[in-house]
């Protein structure tokens, strides 16, 4: 033996020995009653006992392919750390997406046809192109829909990504959020959650109008004014505020409003804007949301196509499927059926009454934010089930994630970084999913508003089959 | 029927988080006389939301967003006072946790990992894998640990020898420890891995490819007051051709290097010609003496200055204790007999079976019966004439390792679990031609609790019916089975205690009259 391993070898049989249990409970109960500071993991057969995904993942430990891994993962990972986003315009989306053509409506998730459109989504196109002016009623605007007039594409496919229907056209106003470390931008519409969990009676519409006509002009004249708002600072002190970003973001709101109002003040041509656009920053809690939405893809898109990383960019569900993105196998989604919403429903509400996940709001856990960044948020913490479960769960997500995001630390967790970078790998290897933190919708959402309730969705784990069956298409067919 | 009314309750700017909010309507949901209820902020859209739920009536509208509003429909004939105070009782006392279980918490509870891989990296002084799980996948588990630096204890069978090779050919690289796999016991540093017996330190550096072996060996030293710096099992292939030894030679690299070993003993079933010659070779320049035991060699002899050859785990002890000058086994099987007093069989009764769950005492026993008996059955028995068709069924002389998988597939190892060995041995006893049962316990952290106390009623059967019953108790006073309250279990069940299993073997074939 070499000195070197010699000397390894010394070391252990001199020292203290700390283990960790993988399997048989009464050798942990052996250990501990040693004194031991023993670990029991809890251990389950990975890849669900799958012996064929086994196989890849095996595969995909051989060091030759490994190495590129680790090297696409940490560059993925490094990239979405070093995101610095900034809130620079809000404007009407044909102006500022380009190829959004006017016969175009962007929506959630992977790409869907009328046909197969859940109610949300539906109702959701029905007010954009009510509001647009290319129908006056909505049978005539379900009409042109089911016509073949309209072009529909999934936002991913535009950089945007919208809470809830997602559903976006050309003159809807998007936040424009640009990460200045590298350049790219991400989308968010400045949403009506009525419009966009599928209603679009005239309260909507009305809704529509002022934004487009007094609300956009403003905050636009305002952003142009301040050069824009720097996210990071605002996203780190929300975390110690108790938000996640996602399903809890009061001081996020509070903090926005609080930097901007001075210049809402500013820009506003007459005193009644002004204090229209302050009272529903004041009286929207969930006003700030399309912000984090807009940073979280502008924090993802800077991991988006390294070659050999397996590194998630996208999870999206148009209210039938739930699709995620790798960053190695580009922007194809990888689908499997929208699972329904595991959480508290408001009294008189069940899961029975609710529509499947919806929405591309979990671009933020990509991102490290919301559900992975469950402990970050205590209040949140009090409608899960069991002390402690919050915490538990980002816990969890860090076993599945590729690195912490120490530029936004959690509180409870002694200042631990966010868990970010989630990887396709890890999430076979251990059978845990992602988390997302998510309102409830009714599946009749013309009869009831949308939200009527708030929890857990994950993926389901066919999306990460597929996954991991294509990047083995794709990268160790390849090499063989 | 009278239509129930909507009760309205206003708390004057009583700010309470929607979250928190979200839970109080939960508890009262729950309280008696009510049907439906909501506890929220007069935001206008929270007052949007009660008229949609038919929860709203005129009262609801004074309700400003800085007061909290409850609304509920009561029960028909409900007390309302009582409701209106369970309200307040909610809202002033301490905030519930989802479920409305008690919040019983004592300080963060120890992290759980799912994987190795994560436990290391959160752990980063994890430096020992114990990996049971079963065999398709712990090969997998231990490579994890293994790049993690782990060095890696293997319990699990059922492991792809191409497998083993490639973990410990990884580990002997990276100066780590492969102990396995199919490997039963280790002492690192007195610490007890797998199934192991507590004993004391002392100038022994034991090894082998024999769980039991191992231990009989240490324990054996143990009971005569000599301890051992490590006992390293390198699980039962490691001195099959295709592994070649791996764990074997390192390990004796490191004992060979190590200040505190001063005798270094080997123990294994009996090897293939080659190993055993890179063993030998390696032994022989060894700088301290070395005393090597391969099960089923013919002779105990010299091999150069400091190597000693011994054809059983008895001489490998002895050899041993002369080297340090101590003598330690008795050898008085007669002594040990005569406890039963004298042996009685009926003509009929002609036949030993040997129910083991140390695979070694099993071999052992079996080399024992075979010079004296010629035939003894076994399941993949040494001697493919001698093989049962069904394992079921016993035939003439049989000795069955119960730890073999066929026994425990689906089950904790019978070293552990007693019950596929009670199970066996109650037929057994029904055998009319059985006229002694052999057995061996191995005690241990990580054992079955009172293994002894599990087997009694077995024996206190066997011997109503006329049936011998001998056992081996592998472990120490230390242990926490403690071998002397063991040992006592079942002598008082009627059973022969012998202080080797070799010795055990013996009295066996004393009771036959051979």
């Amino acid at each position: 033996m070499e000195t070197k391993t010699i000397e390894r070898l010394h070391t252990f049989l001199k020292g203290e020995v700390k283990p960790v249990n993988i399997g048989i409970s009464s050798f942990y109960e052996g250990l501990t009653s040693q004194g031991l500071d023993a670990l029991q993991l809890d251990w389950r057969p990975p890849a669900l006992g799958n012996p064929e995904l086994l196989r890849i993942l095996d595969k995909l430990r051989e060091p030759g392919i490994r190495k590129r891994i680790e090297k696409a993962n940490d560059l993925a990972v490094k990239q979405m750390i070093a995101a610095d986003p900034v809130l620079e315009d809000v404007a009407p989306a044909g102006e500022v997406i380009s190829g959004l053509e006017k016969n175009m409506v962007l929506h959630a998730g992977p790409p869907m046809v009328w046909e197969e459109m859940p109610e949300a989504i539906r109702g959701s196109v029905i007010a954009a192109v009510m509001s647009e002016g290319w129908a006056s009623s909505p049978n005539e605007a379900a009409g042109l829909a089911e016509s073949g007039h309209i072009d529909f594409h999934p936002g991913h496919d535009f950089d945007h990504v919208g809470g809830f229907s997602g559903v976006i056209t050309h003159s809807m106003p998007v936040f424009v959020v640009r990460n200045r470390d590298k350049g790219n931008i991400g989308f968010s519409s400045w949403r009506d959650i009525g419009q966009a969990s599928g209603r679009y009676n005239d309260e909507v519409l009305r809704f529509m109008k002022w934004q487009r006509e007094r609300g956009v002009p403003v905050l636009r004249t305002a952003l142009k004014q301040r050069g824009g708002i720097e996210l990071r600072p605002y996203l780190v002190q929300g975390i110690m505020m108790g938000d996640e970003h996602h399903n809890r973001v009061i001081g996020d709101t509070a903090n926005f409003t609080r930097m901007f109002a001075y210049s809402i003040v500013e820009a506003a041509p007459e005193r009644r804007t002004a204090v229209e656009l302050l009272k529903y920053f004041a009286d929207l809690d969930l006003a700030s949301v399309p912000i984090n939405i807009a940073a979280a893809k502008c924090i993802v898109d800077a991991a988006k196509e390294i070659e050999y990383s397996t590194i998630i960019t996208a999870w999206g569900r148009n209210g039938v499927e739930d699709g995620i993105q790798i960053s190695g196998l580009g922007n194809v989604w990888f689908n499997g059926l929208a699972p329904l919403v595991e959480g508290t429903y408001f009294p008189g509400f069940s899961q029975a009454d609710s529509a499947p996940a919806i929405g591309d709001s979990c671009v933020i856990e990509c991102s490290g934010f919301g559900g992975m960044a469950s402990a970050a948020a205590p209040t949140h913490a009090t409608v899960k089930d069991a002390p402690g479960a919050a915490e538990k769960i980002t816990r969890d997500m860090y076993e599945i994630t590729w690195s912490k995001n120490s530029r936004y630390p959690i509180p409870l967790l002694d200042s631990q970084g966010v868990p970010i970078g989630i990887d396709l790998l890890k999430v076979l290897d251990t059978g845990i999913r992602p988390v997302s933190n998510n309102p409830a919708v009714h599946k009749n959402n013309r009869e009831i508003s949308g939200v009527i309730g708030f929890g857990l969705t994950r993926p389901p784990m066919e999306a990460f089959e597929k996954a991991l069956k294509a990047f083995e298409e794709k990268y160790l067919m390849l090499m063989e | 029927m009278q239509k129930t009314k909507i009760e309205c309750e206003i708390y004057p700017n009583e700010y309470r988080d929607s979250m928190v909010l979200m839970n109080v309507s939960r508890q009262l949901e729950e309280t008696t006389g009510v049907k439906r209820t909501m506890a929220v902020m007069g935001t206008p859209g929270n007052k949007a939301l009660l008229k949609q739920m038919g929860l709203f009536v005129p009262e609801t509208e004074k309700g400003t967003p800085n007061d909290l509003i409850v609304v509920f429909e009561p029960d028909a004939g409900a007390d309302l006072g009582q409701v209106r105070n369970r309200i307040s009782e909610i809202l002033t006392g301490p905030a519930e946790h989802g479920g409305g279980k008690a919040c019983a918490h004592d300080g963060p509870a120890a992290p759980v990992y799912r994987t190795v891989t994560a436990a290391a990296e959160y752990e980063p002084d994890v430096n020992l894998a114990v990996v049971s799980v079963p065999g398709e996948f712990a090969a997998r588990e231990a490579d994890l640990a293994l790049d993690a630096g782990m060095n890696v204890f293997m319990w699990s069978d059922g492991v792809p020898i191409e497998d083993e090779v490639r973990l410990k050919s990884k580990a002997v690289e990276n100066g780590l420890l492969m102990m396995g796999p199919e490997c039963g016991t280790s002492l690192v540093n007195g610490v007890c891995l797998g199934i192991s017996s507590v004993v004391r330190r002392g100038p022994v550096g034991a090894l082998g490819a024999s769980g039991s072996g191992l231990q009989e060996i240490y324990t054996l030293l143990d009971r005569a007051g000599i301890g051992v710096t490590h006992a390293i099992g390198t699980g039962g292939r490691d001195l099959k051709e295709a592994v070649g030894g791996l764990t074997t030679l390192q390990s004796i690299d490191f004992f060979d290097g190590d200040e505190d070993t001063k005798v270094i003993v080997n123990v294994s079933k009996k090897p293939e010609s080659a190993v055993a010659k890179k063993v030998l070779d390696r032994v022989s320049v060894c700088t301290k003496p070395v005393v090597v035991c391969f099960l089923g060699e013919n002779n105990s002899t010299k091999f150069g200055d400091n190597v000693h050859i011994a054809a059983t785990i008895e001489d490998a002890v002895d050899a041993v204790g002369e080297i340090l000058g101590q003598k330690i086994i008795t050898r008085d099987d007669d002594a040990a007999l005569a406890k039963v007093g004298p042996v009685t069989l009926r003509p009929e009764q002609k036949y030993i079976r040997g129910l083991f769950t140390g695979g070694t005492f099993c071999q052992e026993a079996t080399l024992i019966w075979k010079e004296a008996l010629g035939e003894v059955w076994a399941v993949h028995s040494m001697d493919p004439e001698f093989e049962l068709t069904d394992p079921e069924k016993s035939i003439g002389h049989t000795a069955l390792d119960i730890g073999e998988e066929y026994f425990t597939v689906g089950r904790p190892h019978a070293a552990i679990d007693p019950v596929p060995r009670i199970e066996r041995m109650e037929r057994e006893i029904e055998e009319k031609e059985v006229a002694v049962i052999v057995l061996d316990i191995e005690l241990g952290h990580g054992s079955h609790p009172d293994m002894a106390g599990a087997l009694a009623p077995s024996v206190k059967k066997a011997r109503e019916k006329g049936i011998y019953v001998i056992t081996h108790v592998c472990g120490t006073e230390l242990d926490p089975q403690n071998v002397v309250t063991q040992e006592k279990i079942l002598a008082e069940a009627g059973s022969v205690v012998a202080e080797t299993n070799a010795a055990a073997a013996r009295i066996a074939l004393k009771i036959l009259g051979t």
